[in-house]
């Protein structure tokens, strides 16, 4: 194929410069400041990922409070199937982290007031303002870091099993890069489908590389996060849970709905939203209740002084907490986006409200060092938010309470960066295979050559219909699973033939192979684990099975192409905080 | 679709291109201004108007975009 290439020799290559991606940068650096770093995105540097258009929440766990967060997070959160070993290295380090942050561009908002985030729960929240990026970025190019914008990174490229590189192609012209490298270090978000707006351009690209290259991956059945979503607008409404009625006018309680099994309240909880919100909504409106309202009038969150804090989308936050990029970016959605919506119906206070599924599957597998499976490559941020086993049982942010997702990204780029650097400085010479190069590219730009096939928007289409729709990903059962994964069959077969139209659209192809890719594993996950737990809800399980599922489920590419399904005990003899009437098993499984 | 349009008092500084994380707004070198490639795209985040310094940025939102079925 007579594509015009470019081939960029690097140290360390992140896929992705959100935040994660960023740090993980600044982390090498500290590790070894002669190792070259390279950065790629497909996005705008400062721009891209997601860290910029959230809430900029920055939660820590004071000194002395650790434990207890560890404890709390197990026994509530991850319902026991977190790895305890990592959740008590996170709780132990987030303040370095912080520190190290500091250093590599965040201003913090409120640390030294920073707001206890729960009742009794030592988890303490501090902010950062959307500029958080760009900051980091600056500081990034003062060390040499280096950045490269626009680039679907497709492929990791292998040699000997060992990861030694990556492939992709501009967005803007199509041509393609080449790049060889000791270490690669995937950050470049997880999957959440497309479905709900502006959360993340990642759709899993990374997750779909390494799978690809065989890396393994694990608890991507826990990628179901949902936030409540305002069918006037569009975006999400916050608090609406609390502000929920049925078409009767009578109170829609998420937490204790009388259609919901009562066994699912021990499971579904946690400070933030629970797993319990997509099939409490969902039971009402099957029992010939709905539709689901929010009543926007007693909805104070906009007004109400916490909010005008955290997300100021009316007001302003007090001169303290005062964030003038998140400021100004709140204030716009609210007033254009929301009230517009709002607006286009005009009609009473009771506003229709369903859940928008933000998905949030982030099953690549990393160690306690963020290395993957296979040797040269490392992770950090949402990519492997699920597949490390710290958060257990819950979809990204992993700690499931708010400030968790930034924490996370930072903590693990700050393990991951030194792993990688301590990894390349072992390696002298960096090979690839010029016939897997060959073969790869004819893959990736296969859909702009054909001329029959689905489309893009018709495959995306199909598969946000499948995860968006709550009887099949939030409340699960198995004839619903295996209903949804015959349409993922059919899906797999129709991306294989997948058309582009142009570099934008191939960009797109890329996405829609993961976006698929993830939804198998996602629904092949949830068929196997049978219990609830967590945020895995199943109808036809609704219990908790300590005795039988107390496992990781992984998924890795078999030798014929297949994905092949393995299982590991969460070894529970080893950790602390173990489940009531938990008893060692005799043998256990890999 | 959402449209995007651009006012004359753009300055041509890039900043709604770089702030576009879905690659919906290009850039027109020739120009040196911004377009609209691919608005069928566009998530309405806004971040392109909060970004531009001239406020030369404006999004239409439509309201209408079809959302999958959730039950």
């Amino acid at each position: 194929m007579n594509i015009k290439t470019n081939t960029i020799e690097t140290d360390i290559l992140i896929v992705g410069h959100g935040i994660a991606g960023l740090a993980a940068a600044h982390a090498v650096k500290d590790e070894d400041p002669a190792l070259k770093v390279l950065a790629v995105d497909k996005a705008s540097l400062g721009y891209g990922g997601k860290a910029n258009k959230g809430g900029g929440h920055v939660a820590f766990i004071p000194e002395g409070g650790e434990e207890k967060y560890v404890e709390y997070h197990t026994r509530n959160n991850g319902d026991y199937l977190n790895d305890q070993d990592a959740l008590r290295n996170y709780a132990y380090s987030t303040i370095k982290v912080m520190d190290k942050w500091e250093k590599w561009g965040a201003k913090f908002i409120g640390r030294d007031i920073a707001f206890n985030a729960h009742p009794s729960i030592p988890w303490k929240v501090c902010l950062v303002d959307s500029t958080i990026l760009l900051d980091m970025a600056r500081e990034a190019k003062k060390k040499g870091i280096e950045f490269m914008d626009k680039i679907d990174v497709t492929d990791l490229l292998t040699y000997d099993g060992k990861v030694s590189g990556a492939i992709g192609f501009s967005v803007l012209t199509g041509e393609r890069y080449i790049f060889k490298a000791k270490a690669v270090i995937l950050a470049n978000g997880n999957q959440n489908w497309g479905i709900m707006k502006m959360w993340s351009s990642g759709r899993g690209e990374g997750i779909g590389a390494a799978y690809r290259a065989g890396a393994m991956m694990r608890n991507a059945e826990f990628g179901s996060f949902v936030n409540i979503v305002s069918l006037d607008h569009g975006h999400v409404s916050y608090e609406a849970e609390n502000y929920m009625y049925n078409k009767f006018g009578k109170k829609v309680d998420p937490n204790i709905a009388d259609l919901v099994d009562a066994a699912f309240r021990n499971v579904c909880g946690g400070v933030d939203i629970g797993g319990a919100i997509g099939m409490v909504m969902y039971s009402e409106v099957a029992a010939g209740n709905g539709p689901i309202y929010e009543n926007i009038a007693e909805n104070k969150f906009p007004d109400d002084p916490f909010g005008q804090i955290i997300f100021p989308m009316k007001g302003q936050a007090p001169k303290e907490w005062y964030r003038p990029g998140t400021h100004k970016f709140a204030h716009r959605l609210y007033e254009k986006a929301k009230l517009g919506g709002y607006a286009k119906n005009p009609g009473s206070d009771l506003r229709e409200i369903e859940p928008g599924v933000v998905g949030e599957c982030s099953p690549l597998y990393a160690d306690h060092n963020m290395a993957s499976n296979l040797p040269g490559l490392f992770s950090c941020g949402d990519i492997s938010a699920n597949g490390s086993s710290w958060s257990g049982a819950v979809p990204t942010p992993p700690g499931r309470n708010r400030g968790s997702g930034l924490m996370n990204a930072v903590y693990t780029a700050s393990v991951a960066g030194p792993s990688a650097a301590k990894y390349a400085s072992n390696i002298s010479k960096v090979n690839v295979s010029e016939e897997q190069i060959e073969e790869i590219t004819k893959q990736i730009y296969a859909p702009i050559d054909r001329y029959d096939g689905t489309t893009t928007s018709e495959i995306e289409w199909r598969i946000k219909s499948l995860l968006q729709y709550v009887p099949y990903s939030n409340y699960k059962s198995e004839a619903r699973l295996l209903k949804a994964l015959k349409e993922v069959e059919k899906l797999k077969k129709e991306v294989a033939q997948v058309v582009a139209k142009d570099w934008h659209d191939l960009a797109k192809a890329n996405a829609c192979k993961s976006m698929v890719l993830c939804a198998e594993m996602f629904f092949k996950g949830s068929l196997a684990r049978k219990e609830s737990r967590g945020w895995h809800i199943r109808e036809d399980y609704p219990n908790r099975d300590d005795k039988n599922m107390l496992k990781w489920i992984n998924f890795q590419k078999g030798e014929d192409g297949e994905m092949v399904m393995s299982f590991t005990d969460v070894p529970m003899e080893k950790y602390k905080y173990k489940p009531e009437g938990w008893e060692p098993k005799n043998s256990e499984s890999k | 679709m959402n449209t995007i349009k651009f006012d004359s008092n753009c300055i041509g500084c890039k900043l709604c291109y770089k702030a576009c994380f879905v690659d919906v707004i290009r850039w027109d070198e020739k120009e040196n201004r911004p377009f609209a490639a691919y608005p069928e795209d566009c998530v309405d985040c806004l971040f392109c108007e909060t970004t531009c310094p001239q406020n030369a940025v404006h999004v239409t939102i439509d309201y209408k975009k079809p959302f999958p079925k959730s039950y």
